[in-house]
């Protein structure tokens, strides 16, 4: 009961950051009345019917600081550095972190699964080159990975075939975090589709002469998209981690686009002075992987009671 | 604390009105339900009822073995002047292991698989007697040798997993005798074994037994077992004794249709090497989780009849006072209402039925 | 033993020469762009691009190049870092490695007590009010991205509060162990703790689990049908076989541990850790450093897994006769 009741409310806080961060552009427009990617250093607004600057001297003297908190329609949660609304740019981050999150997830789910059932199923030496392969991924410093990777695609356009991902692109951190937890995600599925093969319905398929493929989609494919289904906002949490960590050390999302890892970063050099800059980011991060966590366990809870699970890293 | 019952003092081991319910989603179910008998020193008891009787359940609750908290046990269990369902968790301790042991089903999952045959056999010892660790290895090859584990000193060191089914029950029978208790407590020792070795290991218990003189309490789902081993049985059924008595007064002259159905299964009377899964009663057994003031059984039951709706008691035969079932059929009606069933059960080839039975062997 | 002791350290070996080459083909073998010139760094002279093609064998083919490349970071350990001026790759790593050792090593004995503590006491009590509390704390702490709670903790420690409640605690940087060890533990103290809650999330949960699934075994009611105390039941019969999954995990986790999570901690910490050199890097886009942190941090996380599992196999019997 008490885990219906977790899973409802993660649930509702998922459609509510999913909804608002899908109004950011209306949020921006109607209610800030402002465009959260161009910098406003000069610009004054009225609160409370006295005329604020938005970016003021310090109290030092030295250097200028960006307006707090107003607690209302135009910098609700102040500025940034630049003088851009904070509010407005934390909804719009939601939809690039949730776009990376769900997208690198389901590709990763995709493939994770794909191999998995390939390597369960076919044993013998394919088996035995994609658990290695595993093994080599997950082994690898997956940061170091993406570094690797960022630093050498950082300027110019990887073009693999028909493919070209430039640096901007949000295509690469996607790639690179939808690679990173294949074998978490294949490990187990593999695991699962091995002891399947060996279970009696699918050798009974098999001396009916049905075609593997079609023993993968009737037979096996069922059993192992429970698994699947609790993987995915599990791994959604973490995809949403790891991109913002990529973003914090300026490897990830690249400007002008935001993020909540790039908001962060762009709210460190004022921690001291506006930590809402920061704060504000880290809190939705939190809420929104808390939420998909705790629905992953009540979704493993209600489809796969047996899998044991694990979330985090 | 009441006192001790007055009444056999003898017994070893008394039961009263032992009752297990648990608390799940659907409600309370009643697991077992005012169980009561008694266990005298050389007794050898067998528990018979299907899965789902409530046998394995009644064995554990005995030494409180079952820690849930959504459990609740009452009723009395009288062992030495004590009642152990209310007795110290300490006091517990000394008689768990010491007293009473504990025969679990598969050895393969009641061994803790990290640890060697010997190192069980020794924390066996070491929880009751003060032995040095040096001791208690050579009193566990003492004890492997015993039971009939051939190369004793190589196999004290042997992980459960290296040892063959066989092997690994017999080094269980081992640590279960290691402290001399006076009761053994098996459920279903051979059920996981195959045919062959499930006749030594009942072979083997029977031998240690009249060695040691200990009683056994032993819950089987194989009337054939019960057959060639007990001296004394309890037929269960959805948490209740249906029929108890000496061995051969229930299989010679068995009272109530449950037992009927049970032996129904066995295709050739006396023929004691018989191990038949109970597959002719129709129907499977009612949930714990209903709750029928009426016969349990009254549902599968061929002779049901208008009294069925009331819960019949336990009543001894006038001319056995130890032998007594719960039902409420005349008693003049039983000989001839069992020879019908009795006969009308009889598989139609009874070596199809063998070698079904040896199949999975 | 032995047999699986040498069989896992050959594995090893194998795995360590794959990361290597991949590294490697990142690096040299990206279609569409020039070694020499990331290596070189941003404008840099006809001169210099002409000295890194003839020390990295650039004219020659890919596997003598990786070839070279290994000798330059383990043999002759002379791999210059043509951004920063030719300073020395290896010997700043080696500088570095004791910084980021302290930091991985602390915060992996606090994460593994605490979790330990949180997930038995979980465990025990499944059910009652702390299970769940502890758990949903467990969910929080896996929720937090690290870099973030690092700046939240020095908001705290380093802010407004740095003058009154955490006086005590240094400003951010690093001492050595045996320059002062107050000041070094002190130094590390929030890093230390910053690190671990991510780790106490995952395998406090994981830890329940696997105890939580042990009660439910047999040989936990056989070892209480024996006598023993209920301490010892849960010690050495629950928790000595759910430490197995744990472990093998803890060896799953430790790339993400040393390449992750520690490089940022380092970062938001000021530690001069290899995960703090590694970020500089970055920044300059000194590729001669990157590869020479990617490769030790590869061999390190290897290595570690491998000793993880022989320690499995040493806490499994299963394993070591499998």
């Amino acid at each position: 009961m008490l885990a219906n009741r977790a899973a409802l409310v993660a649930l509702i806080i998922l459609v509510i950051i999913v909804l608002v961060s899908l109004l950011a552009p209306l949020y921006a427009s109607h209610v800030a009345h402002t465009n959260p990617f161009t910098s406003n250093v000069q610009g004054s607004i009225v609160v409370d019917g006295k005329k604020v600057d938005v970016m003021q001297q310090s109290a030092t003297g030295l250097g200028v600081t960006p307006i707090g908190p107003t607690w209302h329609s135009r910098y609700f949660l102040g500025a940034d550095g630049q003088g851009r609304d904070v509010m407005a740019r934390v909804l719009y981050g939601g939809r690039v972190s949730l776009l990376i999150g769900s997208v690198s997830a389901a590709i990763c789910c995709f493939v994770a699964t794909a191999l998995g059932i390939i390597a369960g199923y076919m044993g013998g030496l394919v088996d035995g080159i994609l658990s290695r392969l595993f093994d080599v991924v997950w082994a690898f410093p997956v940061y170091l990975l993406a570094i690797c990777l960022s630093i050498v695609l950082l300027t110019s356009t990887l073009t693999i075939g028909p493919i070209s991902i430039g640096s901007g692109s949000l295509a690469l951190p996607i790639a690179i975090i939808s690679v990173i937890y294949v074998p978490y995600v294949a490990r187990p599925i593999r695991a699962q589709v091995k002891s399947l093969r060996e279970r009696m319905f699918i050798q009974a398929a098999r001396s009916v002469g049905s075609s593997n493929w079609r023993i993968i989609r009737r037979d096996v494919l069922p059993n192992v998209l429970p698994s699947v289904i609790v993987y995915f906002p599990i791994m959604m949490a973490l995809n949403i981690l790891i991109a913002a960590s990529l973003s914090f050390l300026g490897v990830g999302v690249q400007p002008p686009r935001a993020a909540w890892g790039t908001i962060i970063n762009d709210g460190l050099p004022l921690l001291y002075t506006r930590p809402l800059v920061s704060l504000a980011p880290g809190v939705m991060i939190a809420l929104t992987c808390v939420a998909l966590n705790l629905l992953g366990d009540s979704l493993r809870d209600a489809l796969d009671p047996g899998s044991k699970v694990r979330v985090g890293s | 604390m009441p006192n001790s019952p007055e009444t056999n003092c003898d017994a070893l081991l008394t039961v009263e009105a032992l009752t297990v319910s648990v608390r799940t989603r659907e409600g309370t179910a009643n697991i077992v339900r005012d169980v009561s008998f008694t266990v005298a020193p050389g007794d050898f008891v067998g528990i018979v009822g299907e899965s789902g009787s409530g046998k394995t359940m009644t064995l554990m609750n005995l030494l409180r073995l079952t820690h849930d908290p959504n459990l609740t046990v009452s009723g009395h269990v009288w062992f030495g002047g004590e009642d152990l369902l209310t007795l110290s968790e300490k006091r517990l301790q000394e008689i768990r292991g010491g007293q009473i042991a504990v025969i679990f089903q598969d050895a393969m999952t009641a061994l803790t698989p990290v640890y060697t045959v010997g190192w069980h056999i020794a924390e066996q010892l070491r929880a009751h007697q003060n032995t040095s660790q040096k001791a208690a290895h050579s009193r566990a090859i003492e004890l492997l040798k015993e039971v009939g584990i051939p190369a004793p000193e190589v196999r004290v060191n042997a992980y459960p997993h290296e040892l063959s089914g066989g092997m690994r029950q017999r080094a269980v029978i081992a640590m279960a005798l290691a402290c001399e208790p006076s009761i053994l407590l098996a459920d279903e020792p051979t059920t996981a074994l195959d045919v062959t070795t499930q006749a030594q290991i009942l072979d083997l218990m029977q031998q240690l037994q009249s060695r040691h003189g200990s009683a056994v309490i032993f819950v089987t789902h194989d009337v054939g077992v019960v057959a060639q081993a007990a001296n004394k049985v309890m037929v269960m059924y959805s948490g209740r004794i249906v029929e108890q008595g000496p061995t051969q007064d229930v299989l010679a002259t068995p009272q109530h249709p449950y037992t009927w159905g049970l032996l129904g299964s066995i295709p050739k009377r006396g023929a004691t090497r018989r191990t038949v899964r109970l597959v002719s009663i129709p129907g499977v057994p009612p949930s714990p989780l209903t709750t029928h003031d009426g016969c349990a059984f009254a549902d599968r039951c061929a002779f049901v009849h208008e009294r069925c709706v009331e819960q019949p008691p336990l009543v001894a035969l006038a001319k056995h006072p130890d032998h007594s079932d719960a039902c409420w059929l005349p008693r003049s009606d039983r000989e001839s209402l069992r020879a019908r069933v009795l006969v009308s059960a009889q598989p139609a080839d009874p070596n199809d039925t063998a070698k079904r039975d040896q199949g999975p062997a | 033993m032995i047999g699986f002791i040498l069989r896992r350290l050959g594995s090893a070996v194998l795995v360590l020469f794959t990361t290597s080459a991949i590294a490697f083909l990142i690096f040299f073998a990206t279609p569409g762009i020039d070694p020499a010139a990331r290596i070189a760094g941003r404008g840099a002279s006809a001169q210099t691009l002409a000295q890194v093609r003839s020390s990295f064998g650039l004219d020659k083919p890919l596997p003598v190049q990786y070839l070279l490349m290994m000798k330059h970071l383990f043999v002759t350990r002379d791999l210059n870092s043509f951004v920063n001026r030719g300073e020395m790759v290896v010997p700043q790593i080696v500088q570095a490695a004791p910084i980021t050792l302290s930091l991985v090593i602390g915060s992996a004995i606090i994460a593994v007590a605490s979790s330990f503590a949180l997930g038995l006491i979980s465990a025990l009590y499944k059910g009652r009010v702390v299970d769940p509390i502890i758990m949903t704390l467990a969910v929080l702490g896996i929720s937090i991205p690290v870099f973030w709670l690092g700046e939240v903790a020095n908001l705290i420690t380093q802010g407004t509060l740095h003058h009154s409640a955490f006086s005590w605690v240094p400003p951010l940087g690093y001492t050595p162990l045996t320059q002062d060890p107050i000041q070094w533990a002190l130094h590390l103290l929030f890093p230390w703790l910053t690190m671990a809650v991510m780790y106490v999330g995952i395998y406090s949960r994981v830890l329940r689990a696997e105890l939580v699934a042990a009660f439910n075994e047999d040989f936990v009611q056989a070892a209480r049908a024996k006598g023993i105390t209920e301490r010892r039941v849960v010690l050495r019969h629950a928790l000595r076989c759910a430490l197995i999954p744990v472990i093998s995990l803890f060896g799953l986790d430790l790339g993400v541990l040393v390449g992750g999570a520690a490089l940022l901690t380092e970062v938001v910490f000021g530690l001069p850790g290899v995960g703090f050199l590694t970020y500089q890097a970055l920044e300059n886009v000194d590729l001669s450093m990157i590869m020479g942190t990617t490769i030790y941090a590869a061999f390190f996380v290897v290595l570690m897994n491998a000793l993880v599992d022989i320690l499995h196999a040493k806490l499994d019997p299963r394993i070591r006769h499998a």
